[in-house]
């Protein structure tokens, strides 16, 4: 929790001095990270280049990276999102392939606006070599992307609420009056997460079954 | 060997929406009841404000039965099979999906129980649809409105009544049909922004009500008034202010101590004796097969598996299913016309942050008949509500209008500036049943235990698309009076697996076209009844709960008036 203050206090004073688009992305990525879980460091790599892009750090804001998407991914290949994790290495192998055969460089090592012409190759789905097919796996990513960016900071993602403060998200309120519901509001802003709060309960399996009682 | 355990009277399968509902009633006259669940218990604990869980990733129902029987959709006969769809839309749980649904609990209109006649005589007999199967009801909205009451006061209603025996109530919605009393609760608050919209709906010559829920606008029943966090959608409450069957009707059946709850009790038939009647059902907890014999069986699972377990307990008496010598289990089967909407970019903030799909402002003036289709190619209509409900992952993927990509610095700096500048809007438009549209069981794919699973056939017709052409006419033109800046009309889909499925065991007093009888009890099958949303006929143009419940409660209550009778 400290660690995570300093940071976003770290960001917040960056951000003030109209620092954080001079700052490469991978600064922020690799300050002490632990390894990929599930990925491995070249698909880590090629991720972060993906989701940089996505959702760009620029003199307003940080962006996915930023947010820890390529890492909320990574981590959810190993149980929410099991069933995608060969779709990843499949399809990341498939960009770099793309990036090699169209400027001979793999995709992290691409300048942004190539990465850009790239990703729109797959939106548009006229790359080859994805199956079943680029826009599949374009859309697969950006929507992980949105979740790793936005969620309850709990899954890994959206971390220093970069995600709840691009869009100006007040936070969680387990109670709201009504004077907190008129459209010009100033909520102030709640940082925390679900899970954070002592009521709740992080398992996602079920409660105790009734017993059969005879 | 299966475990063959103690006769009961009567047994439920599924205490969700309506079964739950059912078990009340039914033990305050004395019943003794087994109540087999799919799933467990949940609790506040359980229900933590998490998008990504509930809405994202459909916890609970991903670790659920339902999960692994999820149906197959194919638009037609002659379609080939849609992608299965990752997470079964209802859930398991004592409860079932009221612990975590909108909680909109709506009465039918007057016209949805007479929609065959009333057209009929006012539009002609051409009027209504080519293969439409539809028939009106066997009894009309006056015969159910004793039960809607009921319902309303057993679980917590909030609302504004709008015709309170035949006074007229303009707060309220003034084309329902007329109730006896008031909501048992104020109807919840509205915000800044309904009332804007309110306001433009009325200069509209239009006549906006809010509209009623199963959730606390005050404390009732000693149980905390709504909090407005706006987690409430896919999300269980936190306070227990929203009035599930598990907080309400099936403790009060508990205290009776003639309920008794099998939690994890996976059914998988139900049994006939020599005689052709119900002798009980067959379920698996961990791993062991009990048989549950019981003098009367009362099916309230979902519109789906209601149907899947009826077509899975054949016998010599009944080769092709029970209760289905006349081929009517799985037919008239509809789904929801609530695609089609119309989403709407407004100048300033509206603060949806906060709230719940069921805090909002309705419009009935273009649903039903409430309006002359006498120059107009359709019947039916579409009820309007706008809400405020939003929340982080799903406003981070809000449409884009045509003014930004969909990624990228662009995007980014559309968001951040539109995220809370949008609304949606939810449309739900009268659906028809028709030939073409019915549920059976998939020939080859199967659940873990190895029954085969319930497969969709169905598509809109004409007259559903010709209605949600019209309703989101009537929403794009009702945002632009509220000041939206753009409007987007979302496509129509086909009718996939959804929340709001109906018939499958339709309610009528002719055994050749309906499967269960006007109390709810199966023609062929005496002891036999049927609860949930698949006995109902018509769709109506707004959510089924309430209905089902209130028809739900009417099933237990002749049940329990003509024990002797129906248990035998």
């Amino acid at each position: 929790m400290k660690r995570k203050l300093s940071r976003r206090e770290m960001l917040k004073r960056a951000a003030v001095a109209g620092m954080i688009g001079a700052v490469p992305p991978q600064v922020f990525a690799q300050r002490g990270e632990e390894p990929y879980k599930n990925l491995s460091a070249a698909e880590g790599r090629t991720l972060e280049a993906i989701v940089a892009r996505l959702i760009p750090s620029d003199a307003r804001s940080p962006g996915a990276l930023e947010a820890g998407a390529a890492r909320y991914i990574d981590r959810a290949l190993g149980d929410a999102l099991a069933a995608s994790r060969a779709v990843y290495t499949a399809g990341l192998a498939a960009l770099d392939a793309h990036a090699r055969g169209a400027v001979g460089k793999p995709f992290a090592d691409l300048d942004a606006d190539r990465q850009d012409a790239l990703l729109r190759d797959l939106e548009q789905n006229v790359a080859k070599g994805f199956a079943p097919g680029a826009s599949a796996f374009f859309e697969l990513v950006l929507g992980h992307t949105l979740e790793g960016t936005f969620s309850d900071p709990h899954y890994g993602g959206n971390r220093d609420f970069i995600g709840w403060e691009l869009i100006g998200y007040p936070g969680l309120r387990l109670a709201v009056l009504a004077d907190e519901q008129r459209m010009d509001a100033k909520n102030p802003l709640v940082r925390v997460s679900a899970y954070d709060l002592p009521m709740f309960d992080k398992s996602t399996d079920g409660p105790e079954d009734d017993h059969h009682g005879r | 060997m299966a475990v063959r355990l103690p006769r009961t009277e009567v047994v439920v399968v599924g205490l969700g929406g309506a079964g739950g509902v059912a078990v009340e009633p039914l033990t305050a006259a004395g019943r003794n009841v087994i109540g087999l669940e799919a799933g467990t218990r949940l609790a506040p604990k359980d229900f933590a404000p998490d998008e990504l869980r509930n809405n994202f990733r459909g916890w609970p129902q991903a670790a659920q039965k339902a999960n692994r029987e999820i149906p197959v959709h194919r638009a037609s006969s002659q379609a080939p099979d849609d992608p299965r769809a990752a997470i079964h839309p209802m859930m398991n749980g004592v409860g079932g999906t009221t612990l975590h649904y909108w909680a909109q609990s709506w009465r039918l209109s007057p016209w949805d129980f007479r929609v065959a006649s009333e057209t009929k005589r006012r539009y002609g007999a051409k009027r209504i649809p080519p293969r439409s199967t539809v028939e009106d009801w066997p009894f009309g909205l006056e015969e159910l409105e004793a039960y809607y009451d009921k319902v309303e006061y057993a679980l917590g209603v909030s609302g504004q009544a709008g015709n309170v025996q035949g006074v007229i109530d303009p707060r309220g919605n003034i084309f329902e049909g007329p109730r006896a009393r008031e909501y048992p609760m104020p109807p919840l608050r509205g915000t800044e922004f309904t009332d804007l919209m309110g306001a433009a709906a009325r200069r509209l010559g239009w006549h906006p009500f809010p509209g009623p829920a199963a959730i606390n606008s005050q404390a009732y029943q000693n149980r905390s008034q709504c909090m407005y966090h706006g987690y409430c959608s896919r999300g269980g409450c936190h306070v227990s202010a929203k009035n599930s069957t598990a907080v309400s009707t099936i403790p009060r059946a508990e205290a009776t101590g003639k309920l008794e709850i099998v939690t994890s009790a996976h059914v998988t038939s139900i049994d006939v004796d020599g005689d052709g009647r119900a002798s009980g059902v067959q379920y698996v907890k961990d791993g062991e097969t009990y048989i549950q014999p019981a003098a009367v069986v009362l099916l309230g699972c979902y519109t789906y598996e209601n149907t899947r377990l009826l077509l899975l307990s054949d016998s010599k008496r009944f080769p092709n299913g029970l209760a289905n010598n006349r081929g009517q289990v799985g037919k008239h089967y509809m789904s929801h016309n609530q695609g089609a909407t119309v989403n709407a970019l407004f100048p300033h903030k509206l603060n949806r942050w906060y709230g719940l799909p069921a805090q909002g402002v309705g419009v009935d003036e273009w649903a039903d008949d409430n309006f002359d289709h006498g120059a107009l190619d359709f019947i039916g209509g579409g009820n309007l509500w706008v809400y405020s409900d939003q929340r982080p992952i799903a406003a981070a993927g809000m449409p884009t209008f045509g003014r930004a990509p969909r990624w990228g610095a662009e995007w980014k700096a559309f968001v951040a500036d539109n995220a809370d500048r949008w609304t949606t809007s939810y449309l739900q438009k009268t659906t028809l049943p028709y030939a073409e549209n019915y549920l059976d069981l998939h020939p080859s794919v199967k659940d873990p235990l190895g029954y085969r699973v319930c497969r969709v056939t169905a598509d809109h017709k004409d007259n559903e698309r010709r209605i949600a052409s019209f309703i989101q006419d009537k929403m794009e033109q009702w945002f632009r009076e509220a000041g939206a800046v753009a409007t987007l009309r979302g496509p129509i889909g086909t009718m996939g697996v959804t929340t709001h499925a109906y018939g499958g065991t339709r309610m009528g007093d002719d055994p050749a076209t309906n499967v269960v009888d006007r109390y709810g009890f199966a023609h062929e099958v005496p002891n036999l009844g049927v609860l949930g949303a698949s006995v109902m006929g018509t769709s109506g143009a707004r959510n089924p709960t309430l209905t089902a419940q209130a028809l739900a409660w009417r099933t237990a209550e002749h049940l329990a008036a003509n024990w002797s009778k129906i248990a035998g």
